[in-house]
């Protein structure tokens, strides 16, 4: 399922939707699974089960939802289950409740105690402030990491 | 009524007689002060209050690696406050990373706590 920009300047939508104002965002509701692909969503609540991707300005998975897939947000909150990688550009709150597994690149994190957090976690951003002597021989780009530095951290192993 | 009531002034006679850090319990406080560079391995059963700099690895009860303790190999405990700076590996029961925290390797935990603002670049892997 492929949200495009154009889906914004459909009227039609006004007509359908249970939310007055909802624009840019999307429920994934208790119960409900849902495949597929959420890109340029400002606002995605997964509570119920969703296999894909999503890109979106904010992403919550309340405490029964369940999400597998690649993750680029701005801001995150997990109170659920995740699996997979997840690009936040702000901040990751990883909170009690919260089953995640996956790599994580993230600018900000929290995560509260009791919390399972699994996987390679990886500040973003200021890794020239944090030279801890020796070998970052896997991170020696700084510059990539803005735009590319999953990208580019695969093209090293080649 | 009055020997209790003038407890802290008996406290602070005492004070004069014994090491200062042990005074307050009976339990082994052991502190590193910045001052202090190790090459080695530290081994308590206790409480270390962890301000220096050690290449090697840290054993022991309770570790509490402030904001200037800096650690390049490896943090046992079974309770691990870290503030400063880590290179290495921690194995913890309950790890608490604060948000001055620096950490770069590998973290086995049982449950975590990280605040906003700790610098971590490493695997996080939960011990059952």
């Amino acid at each position: 399922m492929k949200m495009e920009n154009e889906f914004d300047h459909n009227s039609d939508d006004e007509v359908n939707s249970p939310v007055s104002n909802d624009s840019g965002s999307i429920l994934v509701g208790e119960g409900v699974l849902l495949e597929g692909r959420i890109v340029n969503a400002k606002d995605t609540n997964i509570s119920g089960t969703y296999n894909g991707s999503v890109s979106s300005d904010s992403l919550y998975i309340s405490k029964n939802g369940n999400l597998t897939g690649d993750i680029k947000t701005h801001d995150m909150t997990i109170n659920g289950k995740f699996t997979g990688d997840i690009r936040t550009e702000n901040s990751l709150v990883v909170n009690s409740t919260a089953l995640a597994k996956g790599n994580f690149e993230y600018s900000t994190l929290e995560v509260k105690f009791g919390a399972t957090i699994e996987g390679m976690v990886k500040h973003s951003g200021s890794l020239s402030t944090f030279t801890p002597s020796e070998k970052i021989a896997s991170q020696e780009e700084p510059h990539d990491l803005d735009a590319q530095s999953l990208d580019s951290s695969s093209e090293d192993n080649n | 009524m009055s020997i209790f009531g003038s407890q802290e002034k008996k406290e602070n006679s005492e004070d004069k007689f014994t090491f200062p850090l042990s005074s307050n319990t009976n339990s082994h406080h052991s502190f590193i002060s910045d001052d202090l560079e190790i090459n080695g391995n530290i081994t308590g059963k206790d409480y270390i209050d962890f301000n220096g700099k050690i290449t090697g690895t840290l054993r022991s009860n309770k570790i509490d690696i402030r904001e200037n303790g800096i650690v390049n190999g490896e943090i046992h405990a079974e309770n691990v406050i870290c503030a400063g700076e880590v290179d290495g590996e921690i194995k913890a029961d309950d790890l608490y990373i604060r948000s001055t925290a620096k950490i770069k390797g590998i973290i086995r935990y049982k449950n975590i706590d990280i605040q906003a603002g700790a610098i971590i670049t490493a695997e996080l892997i939960k011990t059952i």
